[in-house]
């Protein structure tokens, strides 16, 4: 096994990328490692919850809130049955990113009785 | 052995492709520049690999290297939760329907799948190699036409330094090599596997609508028809 080999290659791929790659285009705070953390240990939940708020927070502050989180976190919600909440993140997703409109305006009329899974049947 | 010289090869360049922006041949962009997709539906992936663990790890490395390139990435775990919840928990069922079926229920441009192929950790004399190898497909949610495709592995052995004292080198290169055949460093090598899938110059993603000085305008490293 060239083992060395694949280190060191690893190494000059990375130093690659490092050289050329900007800086992130959206704030991800913790989001992969903690969300990791829950599918390892669906006790870490909180941390996962925690995680998706700090990254939004900062993202807030600096405009980049990176897709999906604001919906995530919005799920986290969901399933603890604080519409309000959920609601409210969802709107911000759609608002951010007009993608995500079609999906979540489903998933709030869920929240009022229409089933999600009419367009799958 | 090859293979891995092979790989090494391909990374090695790679790093020089993406700092000097010297070129390889490039892919055929044309149905994906004609399709002009805004997001990407990321869902469970297959898993050919004996990891029952591995899915659901790998999941928590695909969004971001994507969202990166500039599209809009639905909430991968609320997505995967609302599956289940609608009796499409196997991945190969989601897999397996027509996109456009994806697209009824979530307006996406593009859905993602991904096929788990590799993701084992071999302990050979007194070294741990960890392999990842992992198989992209991006299929419209509006035609089911195939937008782009890739497959890609990665090796990782860990190395123990030698301070000169070949014994000691050989204990501390076998605690090593224990130590990630108990606990294989998986998560970095796939999100390195991720980022060079998703953003390797001519062969990832073009930049997407969330990248505004780069939409549109990387016509020549993406091009619409290879030469």
């Amino acid at each position: 096994m060239r083992c060395f080999e694949a280190v060191s290659c690893t190494l000059v791929a990375m130093l690659g990328l490092t050289q050329c790659a900007p800086a992130t285009r959206f704030s991800w705070g913790d989001y992969e490692s903690s969300l990791y953390l829950y599918y390892k240990s669906p006790s870490e939940r909180e941390v996962y919850k925690k995680a998706l708020t700090e990254a939004i927070e900062r993202g807030r502050q600096r405009n980049d809130i990176a897709p999906g989180l604001l919906a995530e976190l919005g799920y986290l919600y969901l399933e603890d049955g604080d519409m309000v909440r959920a609601t409210t993140l969802f709107r911000e997703e759609m608002q951010r990113f007009p993608e995500s409109r079609p999906f979540l305006t489903r998933i709030i009329d869920r929240s009022t009785g229409t089933p999600l899974a009419r367009g799958m049947s | 052995m090859i293979r891995s010289a092979r790989n090494c090869a391909a990374i090695a360049l790679l790093g020089i492709v993406i700092s000097g922006c010297a070129t390889v041949k490039p892919k055929d962009y044309s149905v994906f520049r004609a399709e002009d997709p805004r997001s990407i539906l990321v869902v469970p992936v297959l898993n050919n690999s004996a990891s029952v663990t591995a899915p659901d790890y790998f999941l928590s490395t695909v969004s971001r290297p994507f969202a990166e390139r500039g599209y809009y990435v639905f909430p991968a775990n609320m997505v995967k939760g609302l599956l289940e919840q609608n009796g499409l928990a196997d991945a190969a069922l989601v897999h397996n329907a027509a996109p456009q079926r994806l697209d009824a229920l979530f307006g996406c441009s593009a859905v993602l799948l991904i096929t788990i192929e590799k993701w084992e950790s071999k302990y050979v004399i007194l070294a741990t190699t960890t392999t990842v190898q992992f198989n992209y497909v991006l299929k419209s949610c509006k035609t089911g036409a195939t937008l782009w495709q890739e497959d890609r592995s990665m090796e990782y052995s860990p190395q123990a330094n030698s301070g000169g004292n070949p014994l000691a080198a050989l204990i501390a290169q076998a605690i090593i090599a224990a130590l990630e055949k108990a606990e294989p460093n998986y998560m970095p090598l796939t999100q390195q596997v991720n980022l060079l899938a998703a953003s390797t110059v001519g062969q990832g993603l073009p930049a997407g609508p969330y990248l505004d000085a780069k939409y549109h305008k990387d016509m020549a490293e993406f091009p619409a028809a290879s030469n």
